[in-house]
């Protein structure tokens, strides 16, 4: 295990991000309930960590997160990252009126947008593609846990979310 | 071997939940399961592959069931052990009911080893056992966060 490790661009870009991050998810207006909001976070993080330490480590290890391969304080960092990519998949979802007709293409723009956003963090040092790892490879991965996500977003709402009172 | 049976209890574990009589309500256990979900996975991380106190296989097959006992196993048999308990029971039915979650949990431990899926290294089946009576409390404290801060700190 490493503490910070050097301190440089990934972490400084990762402590902005996440600034920015979670300031939009207070400064936006608040349409989703306070349970359905608490599950989007929470089900943000699980599905990265659930990829990050599937896929990005152990056997495969097809990706370095910041200085390392080993656990280290920035990587929490990172992952806390996916909280409010979580959280605005399912207030867009909401907000756009995601139907079945239009649960692909939602997914879809989800999914590239996130593969944009992995290039990005692939300039700033913050993802290391290895053992011939590709960022194409990432996008039937988005595509399956955006998929999930819509689908798990149905599931607690019933397909019938009430906006807060 | 290994893969085909932790497959065969992680399906067991699905279909288990998905028939029981649950206590909780499924935002509840979605929560339960996330959380749960989110500690675990960090806790084999440092105890398995940073400190290797538990040495895992690298074989693809054996790995995958790893996967499976970290991802599937794990959450659901600490989710089920706390649905199997109304909430309104008494502190020491939680207690019995969390020993008998966790005794389960650590029967599961035994398969992966007979099945050399995993190895103790500096560890042994008794910090197994009390890592797992304390992830249940870690759910019971969820469940608390989860009614004090979402349910009782603004109506949806």
């Amino acid at each position: 295990m490493t503490g910070i490790g050097n301190f440089s661009t990934n972490e400084i870009s990762l402590i902005l991000m996440n600034f920015g991050g979670y300031l939009l998810m207070f400064l936006f207006p608040k349409r989703l309930s306070r349970e359905v909001a608490c599950l989007s976070i929470l089900s943000g993080l699980a599905t990265g960590m659930l990829f990050d330490f599937t896929i990005g480590g152990g056997v495969l290890d097809f990706y370095r997160q910041n200085d390392t391969n080993h656990y280290e304080f920035f990587d929490v960092v990172y992952y806390a990252l996916f909280g409010p990519a979580g959280y605005f998949f399912m207030y867009f979802y909401h907000m756009l009126h995601i139907n079945k007709k239009s649960f692909i293409f939602y997914i879809t723009a989800w999914a590239l947008l996130a593969l944009a956003l992995q290039w990005v963090f692939t300039l700033l040092d913050i993802l290391a593609y290895q053992n011939n790892y590709k960022l194409i490879y990432s996008f039937p991965i988005f595509l399956t846990t955006q998929a999930i996500t819509g689908i798990f977003y149905e599931f607690i709402t019933d397909g019938n979310q009430k906006e807060p009172a | 071997m290994a893969f085909s049976i932790l497959f065969f209890i992680g399906l067991v574990c699905i279909t288990t939940f998905n028939a029981m009589n649950r206590q909780l309500t499924k935002m509840e256990n979605s929560a339960l399961i996330l959380s749960v979900f989110i500690l675990n996975v960090n806790w084999s991380w440092i105890i398995n592959f940073e400190l290797q106190y538990i040495t895992y296989s690298q074989s693809p097959l054996n790995f995958t069931a790893y996967v499976i006992h970290r991802t599937i196993i794990i959450p659901l048999l600490v989710v089920i052990g706390l649905n199997s308990i109304p909430q309104a029971a008494s502190m020491g039915r939680k207690l019995i009911a969390v020993l008998i979650s966790s005794f389960v949990l650590l029967l599961v431990i035994m398969v992966l080893q007979k099945f050399e899926v995993m190895k103790y290294e500096n560890w042994n089946a008794f910090y197994s056992y009390l890592y797992y009576v304390l992830l249940h409390g870690f759910g019971y404290l969820v469940l608390y966060c989860y009614h004090s801060w979402v349910l009782k700190g603004g109506k949806s």
